[in-house]
């Protein structure tokens, strides 16, 4: 009896111990995370989306901010103003026009802020 | 200074009230006790730690012993360079996942940076490379988005590449 009681509060703690690490915490362990698995991480409950995703988080900004500075070593300065750290990581990592989705498209439009193929900037912009 | 001999025997009691006796050195891994040692100087108090169990004070203690020759290390950056960790350390992380998150907890209130180090990015390592539905289940973590906000922070959060 006393063993079944025993395990089922484990059982009912078990999910809790996961979304109750406190975000010093949290911080740490995505230190060793490269964007990519920091974005899975940000899909796996609500509690985590909020350190992840958060738009005026010093939490989200800081650990986005590690994982750039350690996985992505060509991309040291810091975002442009008004860029939060996570729309500066996928700016610069992701691939395909953000606009017609073109695939293998690398430029970055640094004054416009977008990574676009020449033919969705020429329609977007006036001479 | 003191004339004292050089190691003396530091007591610490876990959380239900069991003793350990440690050599100062291997108790200064610890920030925490270091500068608490440094403050009140030659005692015979047991310090309490009324954050930490027995079973993993005994843990951390003998994650402090084997490493108790280590350098310091000099900058906050330089542990975090080497990625691979060596055998003794990874044969030290294979516990339950609540013993885990107990120890990266210690390390933490008792600021010994190199376990907190270790322990997270072993943590860090069961997440890498899957997918959010795998984590879940490596964590037991319980999906608490409705259909619609998954679908939306999928969206949000997608991985454009060559798509």
């Amino acid at each position: 009896m006393e063993y079944e009681y025993y395990h089922q509060q484990f059982l009912i703690e078990k999910p809790c111990l996961a979304t109750q690490i406190p975000p010093e915490i949290f911080i740490s362990i995505c230190k060793d995370l490269p964007p990519t698995d920091l974005l899975s991480l940000a899909r796996v409950c609500k509690k985590f989306y909020g350190y992840l995703c958060s738009t005026n988080s010093l939490t989200t900004q800081e650990i986005w901010r590690n994982s750039r500075m350690t996985f992505l070593p060509f991309v040291q300065l810091p975002p442009p103003e008004g860029m939060t750290e996570l729309q500066y990581v996928k700016l610069v990592s992701e691939r395909g026009c953000q606009f017609c989705g073109k695939s293998r498209i690398r430029k970055i439009y640094w004054p416009f802020l977008v990574r676009s193929c020449k033919k969705c900037l020429e329609e977007r912009t006036i001479r | 200074m003191t004339g004292a001999p050089e190691q003396r025997n530091v007591k610490l009691t876990s959380s239900e009230g069991t003793e350990f006796k440690v050599e100062r050195d291997v108790a200064e891994k610890s920030v925490l006790l270091k500068n608490m040692l440094e403050d009140v100087g030659e005692s015979d108090m047991a310090i309490p730690l009324p954050n930490v169990t027995g079973p993993i004070l005994q843990k951390v203690i003998e994650y402090c012993i084997h490493h108790r020759d280590d350098p310091v290390p000099a900058h906050d950056d330089d542990t975090k360079k080497t990625d691979d960790i060596d055998d003794w350390d990874a044969e030290f992380c294979k516990v339950d996942q609540g013993t885990l998150y107990e120890l990266i907890l210690a390390s933490n209130y008792l600021d010994i940076k190199p376990l907190l180090d270790l322990t997270c990015k072993t943590v860090a390592n069961m997440i890498k490379g899957k997918s959010p539905e795998e984590i879940r289940k490596t964590f037991n973590i319980a999906n608490d988005f409705t259909p619609e906000e998954e679908e939306q922070v999928r969206r949000e959060n997608e991985w454009c590449e060559g798509r």
